[in-house]
């Protein structure tokens, strides 16, 4: 359906970017809160939100003027950018899980998960903790983030991205990292190492990208990005039927580049609404979301 | 307490690589054969902190026996919290193994240095150490962003009681960043993880210390007695004494530490990182002197308490 929104660069601190697309529904479902981070000039991303027409998600109904979630102060592992990976509403309030970046030295960046909550319904968060909800652990020990989290019962279930290592794709250092599995009793406190859901299939992958799981017809169904070294993002699928064992269906996904535009050079991170009628998916497209997110609708399973 | 100055002990003579200058934070060990095993960090020409022993005469703790030909530790793996430097904390005996804490550094961006503590064993006497995990024992938590560092670790009671230091920020003056922590107290089930929650045992005091760190916690005579470093902006660094009766709350007695800075030379104009160990009926302690140990580590003898 082509792309819903991108900065004008008229705004400092979101000139550009606009990713990845973290939907939320709103006002009885009339309304679909599209979490992003922008980006200032100096490429550090902060949280903010674009608010589309749930039945015609390529009107923007309304932008942020502010952000919603900050950088960390300095010296915390989110002090040089945020971006939002998944939203939760729990005991009425909105929970928001996101990548925190850092720069190294001897590594290009790290990446971990935090967690925030809004008071105010989603137009402002507050940090949970200061520090990594999932922290470094020695099995996952330079980026552990990109966290889908869902509730069942009592319980919590993480799907995210961990791994230790980096790899050179190109003369360009890039970090590896699969999908795993967590769970945990309060959402805020989790193991140190996860089950792995999502595994490099061949020698060209090297990562993969922010799962985003729902239920439908009896089966788990996971959106994810899978990062190659020859051809950058694409989308992935995999589908479980008791949410732990995952088979890729990565073929099956339907959504692929496009011949030109702002898709079509990369598709990733893609995030799934279900309206009575319709199921939209939302994704970014070219260099990680430069160009904006835009919108698909969901023609058969 | 009042201490007799025995000199220097030991400094690199600048001709090994990975120990071009520096013996940080002497930290020692009695081994059966009567030597004191001293592990400090050494330094290369970057700055960069490996872990290396002197082995020196317990009964003569001047007359050095043995130095480490390689680091006995090295830094970690590029990322890795300890991936700029590491420095010996406390060693401690448990099963048959040694096991080493040790501080990790990393350089930041937005602040000059990230410190915490990591945990290593060694199966031979302390020639060599593997890591017992990638990540800190004491990662960063809420209260303690920055600076997470056990310095003192001892088992009483089926549990391990910790000191250490803590803290969350740098101030900045003039135009340099200071790091600001304190020496707290917490307790370990297992040793090798530590609660969120502890007590401050001595905290910063007054607009000029900015802060005190490296808890050196022995017990003697029915208290618990704590030889640390206090840091201010006007004089740097020096060597500072604590009492407690339980090891909790704790009475700073600094003017009764009984050193203080010589008139000239290695220690002149600084004095920090200590550690106090009995052999026989003396007690020593060890301890840096100018620009953080460059010169090497040295030792006094008590005299009376």
């Amino acid at each position: 359906m082509g792309r819903v929104y991108a900065p004008d660069g008229s705004r400092a601190w979101a000139k550009r970017y606009a990713f990845p697309p973290t939907p939320c529904l709103r006002e009885g479902g009339g309304v679909i809160r599209v979490y992003v981070t922008f980006c200032d000039a100096e490429m550090v991303g902060r949280v903010g939100f674009v608010d589309v027409d749930a039945d015609d998600p390529s009107r923007v109904l309304r932008v942020s003027e502010e952000p919603v979630l900050d950088i960390g102060t300095p010296g915390a592992f989110d002090e040089n950018g945020v971006v939002p990976t998944c939203t939760l509403e729990v005991d009425g309030r909105l929970w928001m899980y996101y990548v925190g970046y850092q720069l190294g030295w001897q590594v290009r960046y790290y990446q971990f998960e935090g967690l925030a909550v809004s008071d105010d319904g989603g137009d402002s968060f507050r940090r949970v903790r200061l520090v990594p909800v999932i922290d470094r652990s020695d099995a996952e020990m330079l980026n552990r983030t990109s966290a889908f989290v869902r509730r069942r019962g009592g319980l919590f279930q993480m799907w995210y991205v961990g791994g230790s290592d980096w790899t050179t794709v190109n003369g360009k250092a890039l970090p590896m990292y699969t999908i795993k599995y967590l769970e945990s009793g309060d959402g805020v406190r989790w193991g140190p190492e996860g089950r792995v859901c999502i595994d490099y299939e061949s020698e060209d992958e090297h990562a993969f990208g922010k799962p985003f799981v729902i239920e439908d017809g009896g089966l788990h169904k996971m959106f994810y990005s899978v990062r190659t070294r020859s051809k950058g993002y694409r989308l992935g699928y995999a589908e479980s039927r008791d949410g732990h064992g995952w088979e890729r269906k990565d073929a099956e996904v339907g959504l692929d580049v496009s011949e030109s535009g702002w898709d079509s050079e990369m598709v990733a991170y893609a995030a799934v609404v279900r309206r009575p009628d319709k199921v939209y998916m939302f994704y970014s497209g070219n260099n990680l979301g430069e160009t904006g997110f835009g919108y698909a609708i969901l023609e058969s399973w | 307490m009042r201490w007799r100055k025995q000199g220097m002990v030991y400094g690199p003579d600048g001709r090994s690589e990975w120990a071009r200058h520096t013996a940080l934070q002497p930290t020692p060990l009695l081994t059966p054969d009567g030597r004191f095993r001293v592990f400090v960090g050494m330094r290369d020409e970057r700055g960069v902190s490996r872990v290396g022993f002197v082995d020196v005469d317990a009964a003569n703790p001047s007359r050095v026996l043995r130095v480490s030909g390689r680091p006995a530790l090295d830094v970690g793996t590029p990322g890795a919290f300890d991936e700029n430097g590491v420095v010996p904390c406390a060693v401690v005996e448990r099963d048959g193994r040694l096991y080493l804490y040790y501080a990790g550094y990393q350089l930041g961006r937005k602040v000059r240095f990230y410190v915490f503590g990591g945990l290593a064993v060694s199966d031979d006497g302390g020639e060599t150490f593997r890591r017992h995990a990638r990540v800190p024992v004491c990662d960063r938590t809420d209260r303690e962003l920055l600076f997470r560092v056990i310095h003192s670790i001892m088992r009483e009671g089926g549990r391990w009681r910790v000191w250490y230091g803590g803290g969350s920020e740098f101030t900045t003056e003039r135009g340099y960043q200071l790091p600001n922590y304190n020496i707290r107290y917490t307790e370990s089930a297992d040793g090798f993880s530590l609660p969120e929650d502890y007590a401050v045992c001595v905290d910063t005091g007054g607009e000029d210390e900015y802060r005190v760190g490296r808890p050196y916690v022995i017990r003697h005579g029915g208290l618990y007695k704590m030889f640390y470093s206090a840091g201010t902006k006007s004089r740097g660094y020096r060597l500072a004494y604590a009492e407690s009766e339980d090891g909790v709350r704790w009475e700073r007695r600094d003017a009764h530490v009984g050193i203080d800075v010589s008139e000239s030379g290695w220690d002149s104009e600084m004095q920090a990182y200590p550690s106090v160990v009995a052999y026989g009926d003396r007690v020593y302690l060890f301890y840096n002197g100018n620009d953080y140990g460059r010169e090497g580590f040295g030792y006094a003898v008590l005299e009376r308490w």
